[in-house]
């Protein structure tokens, strides 16, 4: 008998409970009890070579399965191992409270919210932008769009997705800003205006095709229920469809939000690089993520300060998205289970 | 007498005088649970080498599920929890140290609906065999196979063609062969002709009355006609217990349990 | 009669807001789409001139004239061709094992989301990934080896949720088939589930390739340089891609500079399109039904 071969499908037997009735095995006469466990229990070559096979595959493959939790243990172990040199020198309560950003010229401060300021304040500029846009765009695509219009409009607005964000930037820099130039002419050169247009257009695909999906999971029955109650195709999808639809809404946007963000080469392009607290889009302010290309681009010495700013500043930038992406994720969860 | 070569008959090897009246598989004692709830409750059940068995009941009734214990397909579900034994030859399929994966070697399985495999007609019947290490002549084996399951002339000459390109018939039929090319011992039928229309359904059926002399057989059924021209024994189930089993005759001539005979006079289910 | 024919100042009220409503869903869409295309087409009014041979053949130069995308896109391949190297394989490997061969557990709900929250993670910060691991702690340097595996990083998570979704929409019924002629999991798995998956599963990684095409932040962090005059050798060698080429061009001063950046990007844009299309004809070739 060959113990432990069901190693490599321990999946197939552990959900097994075994009954009682074995136990008699070897005390039945003869070959026969011999033979029928040999049977199961094969010493025979082929079989026992597919077994080794899938051990040698199994190993391989969950090493590989294993490197997600690798790239996120490192991600973490090295945003706070490099951080922990800034918070030496830096308290945390400057870090997080102070209102002044000046890294790189003396006299210092390492005061972060301008940067977050910045960031939010092209995020939420991005949200006027992507939220009418994304909405409508999912309206329009689950509720009034004939199949042919969506067949192309759909991919269409997914490859807009695929546009990277370089291109982006060089949209706001060389075409958006001088266009807004005519039309304000105080607004500056860089400035938070162009940057939240071109990450609002960047992040409609993401709110339109996961908004589109929600709606679209939405049973028919409801809607029809809505139209024989004598409902416009108006009222049908605001009071119906959307309703039913929220969480998945909510959740693309936040997801969009996040994903803004995490955007950088257009704001660092577009916004500029100089840190402020302000609600004028008009003016030039840096964000997170401009910081670090910012630093990362000049002749920053390891081991400086500045180096380990860049820690910091990227943990605020990670832990910010890791709650959006899951309270998102919280969020979706929610309509799969009021769903099925 | 040996049955571990898989390149001999074994079916004709075993089927010997003094093997001929034994159990091929004994069920003892099999209760069933998805999660908690309880599929299959204190089933025993003895079946005799080849002969026919058909396993009749309402939907729902846990028929399908006691089928699929037989080749522990059901371990793929994950909350699927079984008690008891099932003896194959005298030995425990549910034992610690038998892999399930042999025990499928043995006990053939053709599903309800027509699952070819994604691959040439060829493939489909040469594979089993090839990936367990049969040492034969596979063309040989995929003819005989697919005589067998009386589709080799409608498809001799295009065996390069995907599985998927036959018709719902001809694809019931090459799972069939499938399942003979393995040389199993016992093949089990989980409602093989429901997902057929009439025609091909009754070809199915001629074909399981062939096969019937050299194979055991337990075969699910919605169709109690189909049981009854089919099958040696017939066993009634209802809310995952057996109710009745016997000889096919007796059990619809003279049913000893009043369920089982306002089931088959369609009283309900 | 009169009661179906003559509807209610109330009920045209409403009929009207629900046509304007339609119409205004309507028009966001046709203008996201009007105001990308006005860009794009702004784009190759500005840089359709500059495309020649030359553009493709010359280096990086101080002098627009004399500049060009040789090293940019020489550099590119490079970093791309690590990038699958190293990401494909490890992607399939992780998805085919989590989806088909891991037990239902604990651990892989875990490993699921935490493969989900991956995915969202800022690509800059796989940049800071790979600049600690790769540039300082492992000592490649700048090199198209420390590029390539942080984009390799970067696409990883996106390369296993692909894999997984084309895995299951394989039917249950071909793992049953293949199982119940006593194949192991793997033989299943290896002979028909990823076979069955292949296009799936290459539109997927396209689509992956061509987010990573287009990467520039991480690149930038782990020592991408712009001015590169010669087209690397090995994967130590340092090197430039296309999109820190165009950044670097849309940051000069020069007009001349911006239009040689909008000739980058119709070329970067064109590559993209490309792979894009190559994904779309296989998802359409996938579309194969199990009767």
């Amino acid at each position: 008998m060959v113990h432990g071969e069901e190693l490599g499908l321990a999946s197939e037997s552990k959900s097994v409970a075994v009954g009682d009735a074995l136990p008699h095995q070897g005390g039945s006469p003869g070959c026969d009890g011999l033979s029928s466990v040999s049977l199961f229990s094969s010493t025979d070559k082929h079989y026992r070579l597919a077994k080794w096979e899938q051990r040698v595959v199994m190993v391989v493959l969950r090493i590989c399965a294993w490197c997600s939790i690798a790239i996120t243990a490192g991600i973490v172990v090295i945003l706070l191992s490099e951080a922990a040199p800034f918070f030496k020198e830096v308290s945390w309560r400057d870090f997080l409270f102070g209102t002044q950003w000046v890294p790189l010229f003396e006299p210092r401060s390492f005061g972060v919210l301008p940067i977050i300021w910045g960031t939010l304040l092209v995020s939420v500029g991005a949200c006027f932008v992507s939220v009418p846009f994304g909405l409508g765009i999912a309206i329009f695509l689950s509720e009034f769009a004939r199949p042919r219009t969506r067949s192309f409009l759909k991919p269409l607005i997914e490859l807009l997705a695929g546009i990277p964000s370089v291109v982006f930037g060089y949209f706001a820099l060389i075409t958006i800003t001088p266009g807004l130039q005519k039309i304000f002419p105080n607004i500056e050169v860089f400035n938070a205006f162009s940057a939240s247009i071109v990450v609002g257009i960047m992040t409609v695909p993401m709110i339109s095709s996961l908004s589109d999906d929600a709606l679209r999971a939405v049973p028919r029955s409801l809607r029809e229920a809505g139209y024989a109650m004598g409902a416009t195709s108006f009222e049908v999808s605001l009071r119906v469809v959307l309703p039913a639809a929220i969480s998945g809404v909510i959740a693309s946007i936040i997801l969009a939000f996040s994903r803004a963000i995490g955007e950088t080469m257009a704001v660092t392009l577009a916004a500029g690089a100089t840190p402020k607290l302000t609600m004028n889009f008009f003016e030039s302010i840096q964000t997170m993520t401009a910081y670090i290309v910012q630093v990362s681009i000049g002749d920053t010495p390891h081991g400086s300060i500045e180096y380990h700013s860049l820690f910091a500043v990227a943990l605020v930038l990670f832990l910010l998205t890791l709650v959006m992406n899951t309270i998102a994720g919280w969020v979706l969860k929610k309509t799969q289970i009021s769903y099925n | 007498m040996t049955t571990t070569s898989h390149n001999n008959p074994s079916v004709s090897s075993l089927d010997t005088a003094s093997h001929e009246a034994d159990n091929i598989l004994e069920v003892r004692g099999v209760h069933a649970y998805y999660g908690s709830t309880c599929a299959l409750r204190s089933i025993d059940l003895d079946v005799k080498a080849n002969q026919v068995y058909a396993f009749i009941g309402p939907s729902g009734c846990g028929k399908s599920t006691f089928l699929r214990c037989f080749n522990r397909m059901n371990d793929f579900i994950t909350d699927f929890k079984i008690e008891g034994s099932i003896k194959y030859r005298n030995t425990n399929i549910y034992h610690t140290d038998v892999d399930p994966v042999l025990v499928r070697r043995h006990i053939g399985m053709v599903f309800q609906k027509p699952n070819p495999l994604p691959t040439s007609i060829y493939n489909n019947v040469a594979w089993g065999p090839k990936i367990n290490g049969f040492k034969v002549d596979f063309d040989e084996l995929v003819e005989t196979s697919l005589k067998k399951a009386a589709l080799w002339d409608q498809v001799k000459e295009r065996l390069t063609d995907n599985g998927y390109h036959l018709s719902g018939g001809q694809q019931q039929r090459l799972c069939i062969a499938r399942a003979i090319a393995m040389n199993p011992d016992v093949i089990l039928m989980d409602e093989p002709c429901s997902a057929l229309d009439p025609i091909s359904a009754r070809k199915i059926e001629e074909l399981i009355v062939d096969l019937k002399k050299d194979y055991s057989i337990l075969i699910v059924t919605h169709n109690m006609q189909q049981a009854a021209r089919l099958s040696h024994h017939t066993v009634f189930m209802l809310k995952g217990e057996i109710i009745e089993h016997g000889p096919t005759h007796n059990l619809f001539a003279t049913p000893q349990q009043s369920l089982t005979k306002e089931y088959i006079t369609g009283k309900f289910g | 009669m009169n009661v179906l024919s003559s509807p209610s100042a109330h009920l045209r009220r409403r009929q009207a807001i629900a046509k304007w409503f339609r119409r205004i869903c309507r028009f966001m869409s046709y203008l996201l789409v009007g105001i990308v295309c006005y860009l794009l087409w702004d784009v190759i009014s500005d840089g359709w001139h500059w495309l020649s041979w030359d553009f493709f053949q010359n280096y990086a130069s101080r002098m627009p004239a004399k500049s060009g995308v040789r090293a940019a896109i020489s550099g590119s391949i490079w970093v791309m061709a690590i990038t699958i190297i190293f990401a494909v394989p490890v992607g399939i490997a992780a998805a085919t094992y989590l989806e088909e061969l891991m037990e239902q557990s604990r651990l892989k709900q875990f490993i699921s989301l935490n493969i989900q929250n991956l995915a969202g993670v800022p690509s800059i910060v796989y940049g800071i990934l790979g600049l600690t691991v790769f540039v300082r702690f492992l000592g490649f340097g700048g090199s198209v080896l420390s590029g390539g595996l942080t984009l390799g990083l970067l696409i990883l998570p996106i390369i296993i949720i692909a894999t997984r979704e084309s895995l299951r929409s394989v039917p249950q019924t071909v793992r049953q088939a293949a199982m119940a002629l006593g194949a192991t999991k793997w033989q299943t798995v290896r002979c028909y589930v990823l076979p069955t998956s292949f296009s799936g599963i290459l539109t997927g990684i396209i689509l992956a390739i061509s987010r990573a095409v287009g990467e520039t932040a991480p690149l930038i962090l782990v020592g991408a340089v712009a001015y590169i005059r010669y087209v690397p050798e090995n994967p130590l060698d340092a090197y430039t891609t296309l999109p820190i080429q165009i950044y670097n061009w849309v940051g000069k001063p020069k007009a001349e500079f911006h239009e040689l950046a909008a000739s980058g990007i119709i070329v970067l844009l064109s590559l993209m399109f490309l792979t894009n299309l190559c994904a779309i004809i296989l998802r359409h070739k996938k579309q194969r039904t199990y009767v």
